[in-house]
């Protein structure tokens, strides 16, 4: 006869007494367990989720930001090239230029590899007399699109006008019964109409637009242009000032104008993009770091609640068996089993429980837990905590002391009683 | 050899006294059987707890094996009693989920006991226990039940063996059996002292004291 074979047994005896203490420490662990699978599960879960949030999220500011571009592309960045001595006054009460330069600044702009501009188009411009019809109209003589010889050849930003035709502007037109096809005479010189422009309620629809050196004769300035319209393509350098800068270094006899706010507005709408994208990425970063933080504090008060309850639960089912063991501790007793013997007998019989109940309990937390990390990632592929054999051990160390300790009181009760009580009784 | 001298000893509860014990002396030598009977209520259980070290007496002497047990500390005299009594009860005591044979081994948990299983065996040859020593008590008919506490009792051989009313619940038949198995126990060499209201237990004694109200009134 030996404990160990007197506990087993009673354990086997009082099955039901054993199988709910054990039960006690396997809720307690499995409370636990799981928690710590799933708060370990999440601690690494985020930050692999953080990356890869933050990577969609780039990814979709980069999306905006390039709708946006493709968006704001027709707008480009306009400067207008004047010659150094047009008074400024005039030509913006004129709207153009009179004084001019030579057509030679074009291809000097295109040869000079200015980075900043892309488009060059020379016109000449002036507002005349249409003796013929006697109305005043303005004039553009055009080039279409000066070529860039570093750059790839792109489509002219407008095409230019043969020799011997002229687009019409649409009140002109509508004014003089002009049509595509038809002709017009000006200044003694018959021009094919190519075409009439849509309304712009702006000069345009008073305007004749013909060909750039055809224009030059008929104004009498061979070799001359009054302004240069390049249009350059956004970049985040590029500002007025660069542009401005990058011009008058190769054409030192000209002046700049910024003819519109369309790069800054395209730069405040992909500023504007990245900052809802930050803005997004903040808010889904606050979010799940408030839902792990609440998570946190429910484990933080619910799990030694749940521990704290099972442990009340194992000292009670302890009091209970050796309340139902008083006869049998005074009999041993009284054949001389020392109190101390008793004592570390019905200990060990919880610290048993314990190791059971932690065993299960383990086992039963990272079910637990794998379950819920499975539902919570429904449809992915959900991250199965790893086994954590440290804290494994720890529970099954820690558990049946716990356990155990939760028997001290009832088990120090019961060595101690007086056996000379039981025995009494008849 | 066991010697109780002038033992006395009073119950305290709610107020009231009882006097269980009021100047008793009875010296048990070895290889003999004392009977000692008296009326219910009388004192002997208490005498007998008293005389088996569980029991500390208000004033007296007990001495056994040349000891006394309450000049020990409760560890050593839990060890005393492991070593020189063996206990036998009107109400067995058994350990209710240990079978037969190892309710009779459990003094074996009190102290290291070599030869038990050997000698746990002879017994249950002895005590006609053969066909039943797997059976747990309550399997067991209560002459059965009282002869493997017999049998547990004395399976260290102890000097001193002490019976309270172990004949109590018995019928004729095995009520014999046992004062039979005490009266052997004793021809052994040991001091046996039995404490019953049962008028046969005389016909095995070697002395019969007469108990009443805490006194030996009379030895026959
Ligand atoms: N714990 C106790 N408290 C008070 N009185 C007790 C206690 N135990 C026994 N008694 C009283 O002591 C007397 C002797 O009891 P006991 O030794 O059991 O007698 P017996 O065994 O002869 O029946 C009885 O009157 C009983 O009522
Ligand atoms: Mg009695």
């Amino acid at each position: 006869m030996s404990v160990w074979r007197l506990i087993a047994k009673e354990i086997a005896y009082r099955r039901w007494n054993f199988a709910l203490a054990v039960l006690a420490v396997a809720v307690a662990v499995a409370c636990l367990v799981g928690e710590l699978v799933l708060l370990a599960a999440h601690e690494s879960q985020a930050e692999g989720l953080a990356d890869s949030q933050e990577a969609r999220a780039r990814g979709r500011t980069e999306r905006l930001q390039d709708d946006y571009r493709v968006i704001t592309k027709g707008l480009g960045y306009n400067v207008l090239v004047l010659p150094k001595e047009q008074d400024l006054a005039e030509f913006h009460l004129l709207g153009y230029a009179t004084a001019t330069m030579p057509e030679t600044n074009v291809a000097r702009l295109a040869a000079a590899s200015v980075i900043t501009v892309q488009h060059l188009l020379p016109t000449l411009q002036q507002k005349l007399q249409w003796p013929e019809k006697k109305t005043s109209i303005m004039l553009i003589g055009t080039r279409g699109e000066a070529p860039l010889s570093h750059r790839d050849p792109k489509k002219p930003i407008r095409e230019a006008v043969p020799a011997g035709e002229a687009v019409v502007g649409h009140v002109l037109a509508q004014g003089m019964g002009l049509a595509p096809g038809g002709t017009l005479a000006l200044r003694g010189r018959t021009f094919r109409v190519r075409e009439v422009r849509p309304p712009v309620g702006n000069e345009d629809d008073v305007t004749i637009w013909i060909n750039l050196a055809e224009a030059q004769e008929l104004l009498g300035k061979p070799g001359r242009i009054s302004a240069i319209l390049a249009l350059s393509c956004f970049c985040a350098e590029a500002t007025p000032e660069g542009i401005r800068r990058e011009v008058t270094r190769v054409l030192p006899d000209t002046q700049v104008l910024e003819l519109s706010a369309q790069a800054a507005t395209r730069r405040a709408a992909r500023a504007r993009a990245a900052a809802h994208s930050a803005e997004t990425l903040a808010d889904e970063a606050a979010g799940r770091l408030a839902a792990r933080a609440q998570r946190a504090a429910f484990a933080a008060w619910m799990v030694p609640l749940v521990i704290v309850a099972c442990t009340v639960w194992v000292g009670v089912l302890a009091l209970a068996n050796v309340r139902e063991r008083r006869d049998e501790i005074g009999i041993l007793r009284a054949l001389g089993v020392g109190a101390r013997r008793v004592f570390s007998l019905l200990v060990a019989r919880s610290l048993l429980s314990g190791l059971g109940g932690a065993a299960a309990g383990c086992a039963a937390g990272y079910a637990l837990g794998a379950t819920w990390l499975w539902r919570e990632s429904a449809g992915e592929a959900a991250a199965l905590p790893p086994f954590d054999a440290l804290m494994a051990a720890g529970v099954l160390i820690l558990a049946p002391l716990v356990s155990a300790a939760a028997a001290l009181v009832p088990a120090m009760l019961a060595a101690h009683q007086d056996p000379a009580d039981v025995l009494r009784e008849e | 050899m066991l010697r109780i001298e002038e033992l006395t000893k009073t119950y305290r509860a709610s107020g009231r006294q009882v006097r269980a014990l009021d100047g008793v002396s009875i010296q048990v030598a070895p290889g003999e059987l004392v009977a000692v009977e008296g009326p219910s209520g009388c004192g002997k259980t208490t005498l007998l707890l008293v005389a088996g070290a569980l029991l500390r007496p208000d004033g007296g002497q007990v001495t056994l094996a040349g000891q006394d047990p309450y000049a020990l500390a409760p560890e050593a005299r839990a060890r005393f009693r492991a070593e020189h009594i063996g206990f036998v009860f009107q109400q067995f005591h058994l350990v209710p989920y240990l079978s037969a044979l190892d309710n009779i081994l459990a003094p074996a948990l009190a102290r290291d006991l070599p030869e038990a299983r050997g000698r746990a065996d002879e017994l249950v040859e002895r005590l006609g226990l053969s066909a039943r020593r797997g059976h747990v008590p309550a399997e067991l008919s209560t002459g059965e039940r009282q002869r493997a506490a017999l049998a547990r009792a004395i399976l260290g051989r102890p000097p001193v063996l002490l019976a309270d009313e172990p004949t109590g619940n018995l019928d004729e038949e095995n009520g014999r059996a046992v004062l039979g198995h005490l009266a052997d126990y004793a021809a052994g060499g040991a001091a046996v002292l039995l404490v019953t209201h049962d008028p046969r237990a005389a016909g095995y004694a070697a002395r019969v004291l007469l108990m009443e109200a805490g006194r030996i009134r009379d030895g026959r």
